[in-house]
């Protein structure tokens, strides 16, 4: 087979639209700790159709608190705070200096900030995430990433809350049918319910198809009061 | 005169040199068979509990007992140990 300039063409172009489609504004960890302080780190894979990342505001979801942002390449941060509750912290934007945009969308940002989770295990917490870019003779354009699962749009950044834990044995009571295992359980070695096992990962899946007396568990096998054994 | 109280003093010397290796090496001979001993009766008395529990109860279902060199190498073929939680037994 003969491969033309024109198909070299397309199969950039295809994996150009693919890496595109991949790049959204998004939690660098897939997972926080129930209860926990934590830093969450959100990742800023594009600007707007060639134009820089100027400011980007995060809507801090209910249940989070003790909201502290870090500085970045955008230099200072403002915020906003709940009206019946001052000390809540509702919103948090970093806003770069007019004089520090950049002339094209050639960078890639982190934006972090420290703050508590809720303590809700086996649930999931959203950021959404409002994008301004400026182009290079000024012009500004809006991106939302504020979609929530079963939405249209954009989807708003992500993180599955998952229950403090040690390395080695855990044991906890499900409190509500877990609709799929991986959101929650990708970094555990694997998870029991009663001779039941499951593990993300398909070397261990292997291993407990070839062990007799124990059958593989779905993904969203695990229903409210349930008890699991999860090794990390 | 100085030769001799020289060659009296090196004597001396290497008497005394000579005699606290040979204390050392005992010292060091009676800590270093205690601790290969303290090794060996522990995994004697490891195997064989090991052993007599397996040859006092034959039955269908028995605890996973960890092998020595079991994480020498990937496993293969089933679970290992170390992957069924506590109190778990399987088929054996």
């Amino acid at each position: 087979m003969k491969h033309t300039p024109l198909t070299f063409s397309i199969l950039a172009g295809a994996l150009a639209t693919s890496a595109a489609a991949e790049a959204h504004i998004s939690a660098v960890s897939p997972t926080l700790i129930a209860g926990k302080t934590t830093v969450v780190e959100l990742s800023v894979g594009h600007g707007c159709e060639g134009s820089d990342t100027y400011a980007i505001t995060v809507e801090i979801p209910k249940g989070m608190i003790s909201v502290r942002p870090m500085s970045s390449d955008f230099g200072k941060t403002s915020l906003t705070y709940d009206a019946a509750d001052p000390a809540l912290v509702t919103t948090v934007t970093w806003q770069k200096d007019d004089a520090d945009a950049l002339p094209g969308d050639t960078n890639y940002y982190r934006l972090a900030f420290r703050a508590k989770a809720p303590s809700a295990p086996f649930t999931s917490i959203y950021y959404k995430v409002h994008q301004v870019c400026r182009a290079a003779d000024a012009t500004l354009s809006y991106a939302e990433w504020v979609a929530l699962p079963g939405e249209m749009g954009e989807p708003a950044a992500a993180q599955a809350i998952v229950p403090d834990h040690l390395p080695g044995w855990n044991k906890y009571t499900v409190p509500a049918d877990i609709a799929d295992l991986s959101v929650f359980f990708s970094d555990a070695h694997i998870v029991w319910r009663g001779t039941d096992a499951y593990s993300f990962n398909d070397n261990t899946v292997d291993l407990i198809k070839g062990t007799s007396g124990v059958t593989l568990l779905s993904a969203d096998g695990v229903k409210a009061n349930d008890e699991i054994w999860v090794r990390y | 005169m100085k030769r001799w109280l020289f060659v009296v003093t090196a004597l001396a010397c290497l008497w005394g040199c000579s005699d606290e290796p040979s204390q050392n090496t005992s010292t060091g001979s009676s800590a270093s068979s205690s601790g290969s001993g303290g090794d060996g009766s522990s995994s004697s008395s490891s195997s064989g509990g090991g052993g007599g529990a397996g040859g006092g109860q034959p039955t269908a279902l028995v605890p996973c007992l960890d092998e020595r060199d079991a994480l020498l190498r990937p496993p293969s073929g089933k679970l290992p140990c170390e992957y069924v939680p506590p109190g778990l037994s399987l088929p054996q």
